[in-house]
């Protein structure tokens, strides 16, 4: 199908000149493909873009081409299905987008980004074989993590990998984070005391891609567990010519020792007040408030995370904040407190220094899976909760985006209010296995780390009993 | 307890750019409702010579609600509504009034008539042929505060409004005792979502909607 479309001149016209661009070249040209990629160095697996499933590196390719973690041979045969006019099946997400609505699809999002469009010429001028420095770069070294949230897997923390060599799956219907499926796609961590071919390569490639990059994101596990992180940091911090061009962000529990936590902040200051990069963002996570977000992210202090947000925030005058708040079916009953708080750190940390313009973000987002655990699940009775909680930001917002107001932003209200829409067009007719699954987890959650639903999420007991009850 | 110098007011416009609201000021205001207000109006500061009327909650256009303004020694409360036939028609309710702080319901049927209730005392009219008012924003402590609104029209009132009801049978469509606020805002206890906002203006001179 052609996917050649009618613009309006009432369209970002920056959109529509990239997919005109692109389009130009192929109807399935994406500069993604070279432009960005995510490196799980913990499994030896990579995707530029989020939506194609993660491939296999090989261990072959990287030991006489480090780059091969971006550029892999599986890789460059997409690339030149783009070159050639072709769609590579492994992004049929956009392609579902383009042909089935008006709307622009990712790829037109994602090569319109600044770390892809300038690169234009570059990448289609060149041969597919050819290799090519991704200019933003996601990086898990290792899946070690102190943390175990509900909704995690043993790809991403050691702590749950233990848990289910220990006990098994749990016993839900599809056999929640068995590690078959992990074996089957040959997925399993690398364990962070073994040597891990991956982690050698990129510190290979790294010096090569370092003056390249435009955003550098390290993920986990959880980073400040990892000594690759700490040497990444230093990195930046000895170079005599730093790119003062990168977006250095680190994701992080906060839920580290102390000595942890400082050391982070005593770095990223120096990078800071050396004015070593564009801008330092933190990434961390909460879901709820209090006992309630202690239970859904297993391992989690909320005072002592509270505390060391304050503590970055208080430490480090430039740098922002973004909370990942992975919106699931037990953060309804309490989000209203967590908007609550994150507004007062607007407040109390807003500056013209900061590299953003507002110094915390609550960026909201709907868990997808495991299934059981989605704000869907619920009885829709909790819906307009999560419509209350989208009007509370929009009571809390700002008249212009700028950094003279202090509030939500459009955007975190809009991500709050779509977590609503979405859970509002649940097919109640298919949600009963979820809900069968919701009672067998829990039940098995609390069995096994010595929680009590019940006592922490009263509001929903009667729903959890209904859940126990059902029989499939 | 919110205080009205002259100069601020707050308003909701008959649109949110977050389309958040669960009830929506257009959906109200062809319909029966109820405006439940108390106020505190330092009469002192008005003068009918600068401002035709003082407004306290509003519809702009051809203005709906309550205003009341002082004549001499005589303080009055008007209720005001307009029709249209061949030409349009402002009807009006007038109510002399002797304390400085009022109860006041201005009680709305549709197309049926209007009623206003100062301190107990009222008077009512009948009504029929009532323009749409779909267009306008509801506007709190002023009459109309757009953009090209005359001087003399912009009816920015003086004195405190302690709180404001707005309800359509048993549905609540706003409530605010005036005390959760934030900068920008001034929150609605009712659930819709409905939150005031305070006057912004952008560098036109115009209202921000946000």
């Amino acid at each position: 199908m052609s996917n050649k479309k009618q613009r309006s001149e009432f369209e970002n016209q920056i959109y529509v000149g990239m997919e005109d661009k692109l389009n130009k070249v192929g109807n399935g040209m994406c500069l993604a493909k070279w432009s960005q990629v995510t490196l799980h160095l913990q499994t030896g697996h990579n995707h530029s873009c989020h939506h194609p499933r993660t491939h296999k590196i090989s261990k072959t390719e990287i030991k006489r081409n480090p780059s091969a973690l971006h550029n892999t041979k599986y890789k460059k045969m997409r690339r030149r299905e783009m070159l050639t006019g072709k769609r590579p099946k492994e992004c049929d997400y956009c392609w579902a987008v383009e042909d089935n609505s008006d709307r622009f699809s990712d790829r037109i999002f994602k090569s319109a980004e600044s770390w892809s469009a300038p690169h234009f010429d570059e990448i289609v001028n060149a041969d597919w074989r050819e290799d090519f420095n991704p200019r933003y770069v996601e990086v898990a070294f290792s899946n070690t993590c102190n943390f175990k949230c509900s909704y995690c897997a043993p790809a991403f923390s050691s702590t749950w990998m233990e848990e289910i060599q220990k006990h098994g799956a749990y016993p839900t219907t599809d056999r929640f984070n068995d590690l078959k499926y992990n074996k089957f796609e040959d997925k399993m961590p690398i364990p962070n005391r073994e040597h891990n071919p991956y982690v050698e390569a990129f510190w290979k490639w790294w010096p090569d891609l370092y003056h390249d990059l435009h955003t550098f994101r390290i993920t986990g596990g959880e980073p400040l567990l990892s000594k690759d992180t700490w040497k990444v940091l230093d990195y930046v911090l000895e170079q005599k010519e730093p790119n003062k061009n990168l977006n250095l962000a680190i994701n992080s529990n906060l839920g580290v020792p102390d000595e942890l936590i400082d050391r982070m902040i005593e770095k990223l200051k120096r990078i800071e007040d050396e004015d070593r990069v564009r801008e330092l963002v933190i990434f961390t996570s909460i879901d709820s408030w209090g006992e309630q977000a202690e239970y859904i992210r297993n391992g989690l202090e909320f005072n002592r995370f509270w505390d060391n947000m304050n503590k970055v925030l208080s430490s480090l005058d430039r740098v922002v904040l973004t909370i990942m708040s992975t919106y699931n079916a037990l953060s309804v009953p309490n989000y209203t407190k967590l908007i609550d708080g994150v507004f007062d750190l607007k407040r109390i940390y807003a500056s013209q220094d900061r590299y953003w313009n507002s110094a915390v973000f609550l960026d909201s987002s709907y868990l997808r899976y495991p299934l059981h655990q989605t704000a869907q699940v619920l009885p829709r009775e909790w819906d307009i909760e999560i419509l209350r909680q989208a009007q509370l930001t929009d009571f809390y917002s700002v008249p212009k985006f700028d950094k003279d107001y202090f509030g939500y932003s459009d955007i975190e209200i809009q991500k709050i209010k779509r977590i609503y829409d979405w859970a509002t067009s649940t097919d109640e007719e298919k949600i009963l296995k979820q809900r069968y699954d919701f009672g067998k987890f829990f039940k098995e959650h609390d069995k096994r780390r010595g929680t009590n639903f019940k006592k922490v999420f009263p509001e929903l007991e009667e729903f959890y009993n209904d859940c126990l009850g059902i029989n499939l | 307890m919110i205080n009205f110098d002259g100069e601020n007011c707050i308003l909701l416009p008959n649109f949110s750019r977050n389309a958040i609201s669960t009830f929506q000021l257009k959906d109200l205001v062809n319909n029966n409702f109820v405006i439940e207000t108390k106020v505190e109006v330092d009469w002192k500061k008005l003068n009918p010579e600068k401002q035709r009327m003082y407004g306290i909650v509003s519809l702009n256009g051809q203005d709906m609600g309550i205003f009341c303004n002082i004549y001499g020694d005589v303080k009055i409360v008007t209720a005001e509504v307009w029709t249209q036939k061949d030409v349009g028609v402002q009807n009006e309710i007038k109510l002399e009034v002797v304390d400085d702080i009022l109860d006041i319901k201005f009680i709305y049927n549709h197309n049926k008539d209007l009623e206003l209730v100062v301190n107990g005392k009222s008077e009512k009219i009948n009504l029929d042929n009532v323009i749409d008012y779909q267009t306008s924003f509801l506007w709190i402590g002023c009459c109309n505060n757009n953009l090209g609104t005359p001087n003399h029209l912009t009816g920015n009132f003086l004195g405190n409004m302690n709180y404001l009801k707005i309800s359509a049978g048993e549905k609540v469509f706003l409530e605010s005792d005036f005390e959760r606020v934030t900068d920008y805002k001034v929150y609605d206890k009712s659930g819709n979502g409905n939150h005031l906002l305070k006057k912004f203006l952008n560098e036109e001179g115009q209202i921000t909607i946000f």
